[in-house]
């Protein structure tokens, strides 16, 4: 799914000096991981969420996402990568205000061209458990409720990998634990989840970790109840 | 990629128009900018036509084939201008010497002239009264709007019937009809035969509704004791013989009068024609004017269309950076941030036009000027308004397009 070959991203300062912020990270993520980027701030998490992302391109090596190189793409091209291959999850949400939650996970599907089908909009809002609340403005949801009409919205175009960046960071525990559920859920019912966090408990969800540090990768694991059994067999 | 069908358009529209009622305060200013400048242009241009089209009526009424002769008194002797004194040197036997000498004279009217004072009732006022003939009106073109003419059989017989202007007939009997009623010019009882029709002001600044209009051997004999005129009327056959004709009124008058070509007269030949250029060529420079000030209108309107929409990419940065990440292309967001003002600014446009309609009846109203609404100048404007807009508005949506996502997503 995810193929990472060597990347690099350098930076440059506004008077020239170039700044590292991802030296050497090379990993494969195979379609229905659930793979936790664990990282402190200034990390280069961050970089590389981007690039994972397709918001940036690397300096130097490649990045294939579901068999594409998409590390030389314009921005045009990644625009539609993005729009039918990733789903996004952010830290604050980031529903538009004064919309109501179906319109907001229709959004995906505006950009995608074709049909806006208001009807798949509402199986998945169902299936994230907000069947009943698809009129309501998101202005009137909890967190926990917005943060899963952002996922919603993630899915709308069923894309290979979803990317979330601290899900959880504004929420509550409850609600956070809620979110952490679903997204639990989805990769049992067989999609690629990367989240990106600096957070060790919500990192544990995860089936694997990888540890970045300085721009490189500190270390890249099994974690929970794959890594104890692979410590037991061990 | 598919190309966005009718429904994803449709969504755009909608999602549009949600964003218009969201920023409801912004949009009413973006409206209110575009709307200002179109009626500012509209309403000005708008006046300006009305002021050129009241000195081509004024032409129409008085005809550019009018000669006036004025008794004027020497401007200087002795090396001292003379103030003040009444000219008595115009009288009937130059009138009749011009009509017998000059060719292409169609109608004529003497004048005579002085300030009097009127009494109807219990209301009394100071008027210029003008002893006239007949003929007097039909060269000024000047219909009645109430009773009757005096004719040459009130003149021969000298009758003291008055007509009236507009302004006296009000200010002396109120809404009560004057035809028919008594009117006391220093004193000698007149009666009212009629009423003119209103005129506003002439080209020569005189006010003829404020004045009274009797027989013109009435004036001379009844009123004023006097054999002179204060003023002589030729209308001539055609304005292609003005030249000509003036020429040889003032030669003659001269020739009558003793007073060689290297004095000055105590007469002015003038026709309204030099006068009517110097108005018309006034007017164009303002409507010249006007017209900038106009344009200056639409683009003051549509820099608050501009600020207004920066102001708005700015504060909506990161639904453009969530929008950018969902998919949206840069062409996308462009389309979304124009389109969002174009709708604005074209409905600020329309209601300009209303605006500028509206301002334009009352500015007219106001200046005692005829109402113009040129089609072609409101569309004018209209098309000018739209282009700057389109400009305008474009500016900050392709500063939205160009935002980086993640720079855009960063923001706060």
């Amino acid at each position: 799914m995810i193929e990472v070959d060597h990347i690099a991203r350098t930076y440059t300062r506004g008077d020239g000096t170039p700044v590292p912020a991802l030296k050497d990270i090379s990993f494969g993520i195979a379609k229905g991981e659930f793979v936790t980027i664990r990282g402190a701030s200034g990390s280069g998490k961050s970089s590389l969420l981007n690039i994972l992302g397709c918001l940036d391109t690397p300096t130097a090596g490649t990045y294939r996402l579901d068999g594409e190189d998409v590390s030389h793409h314009d921005d045009q091209r990644r625009s539609h990568v993005r729009n039918r291959k990733i789903g996004f999850v952010f830290q604050s949400f980031n529903l538009l205000p004064r919309t109501t939650a179906v319109e907001n996970v229709e959004i995906p599907a505006l950009y995608a061209g074709g049909h806006v089908d208001r009807g798949r909009a509402l199986a998945i809002l169902g299936r994230v458990g907000l069947g009943d609340r698809a009129d309501h403005y998101v202005t009137e949801l909890s967190g926990g409720e917005q943060q899963r009409v952002a996922i919603a919205r993630a899915l709308m175009n069923d894309p290979p990998l979803l990317l979330a960046d601290e899900p959880t960071g504004n929420l509550d525990s409850a609600a956070g634990e809620s979110v952490m559920a679903l997204l639990t859920e989805l990769h049992r019912e067989g999609r690629t989840i990367v989240l990106v966090t600096h957070d060790e408990g919500v990192a544990a969800h995860a089936k694997r970790e990888i540890l970045i540090r300085d721009g490189l990768i500190a270390s890249d694991r099994p974690q929970g109840r794959d890594a104890a059994t692979a410590r037991q067999s061990a | 990629m598919a190309q966005p069908d009718g429904s994803t358009w449709r969504h755009l529209a909608r999602g549009c128009l949600r964003q218009i009622w969201r920023y409801r305060l912004r949009s009413a200013l973006v409206v209110f900018c575009a709307a200002l400048g179109v009626a500012g242009a509209v309403t000005s241009v708008n006046y300006a036509s009305g002021g050129r089209a009241q000195v081509l009526e004024k032409i129409r009424r008085l005809g550019t084939n009018v000669v006036v002769i004025n008794a004027e008194q020497s401007r200087a002797v002795g090396g001292r201008a003379r103030t003040g004194q009444v000219v008595t040197t115009l009288r009937e036997p130059d009138y009749r010497a011009l009509q017998r000498e000059i060719a292409g004279l169609v109608r004529s009217s003497a004048v005579i002239t002085a300030g009097m004072r009127l009494k109807a009732g219990f209301n009394s006022k100071v008027s210029p009264v003008l002893g006239v003939e007949p003929d007097f009106f039909r060269i000024k073109s000047w219909a009645l709007a109430e009773g009757e003419y005096f004719d040459e059989e009130d003149l021969k017989r000298s009758v003291r019937v008055a007509l009236l202007g507009h302004t006296v007939a009000r200010d002396l009997y109120g809404a009560e009809s004057p035809v028919g009623q008594r009117l006391f010019i220093n004193r000698v009882p007149f009666e009212v035969a009629g009423v003119l029709s209103e005129r506003g002001q002439g080209i020569d600044i005189t006010n003829e509704d404020q004045q009274v209009y009797v027989p013109l051997t009435t004036a001379m004999r009844r009123l004023l004791d006097a054999e002179h005129y204060t003023s002589i009327l030729f209308e001539l056959e055609s304005s292609d013989q003005m030249a000509r004709v003036s020429r040889e009124i003032e030669e003659l008058l001269r020739v009558r009068h003793r007073i060689s070509e290297f004095r000055p007269a105590d007469f002015r030949v003038g026709n309204q024609v030099d006068l009517i250029r110097t108005q018309l060529a006034s007017s164009e420079r303002l409507g010249f004017l006007v017209r900038w000030i106009g344009f200056s209108g639409l683009v003051v309107g549509g820099l608050g269309v501009l600020a207004i929409a920066w102001i708005a990419v700015r504060d909506r940065t990161t639904e453009i950076g969530t929008r950018r990440a969902l998919g949206a292309t840069a062409p996308d967001i462009f389309f979304q941030f124009a389109f969002e003002a174009m709708v604005l600014a074209t409905a600020g446009a329309l209601l300009g036009l209303a605006l500028g309609w509206l301002a334009s009846r009352l500015t007219a109203h106001q200046a005692a000027l005829p109402f113009i609404f040129e089609r072609s100048n409101a569309l004018a404007a209209l098309a000018v308004a739209l282009l700057l807009n389109l400009v305008f508005a474009s500016w900050p949506a392709w500063r939205a397009a160009r935002l980086d996502p993640i720079q855009a997503l960063k923001h706060e």
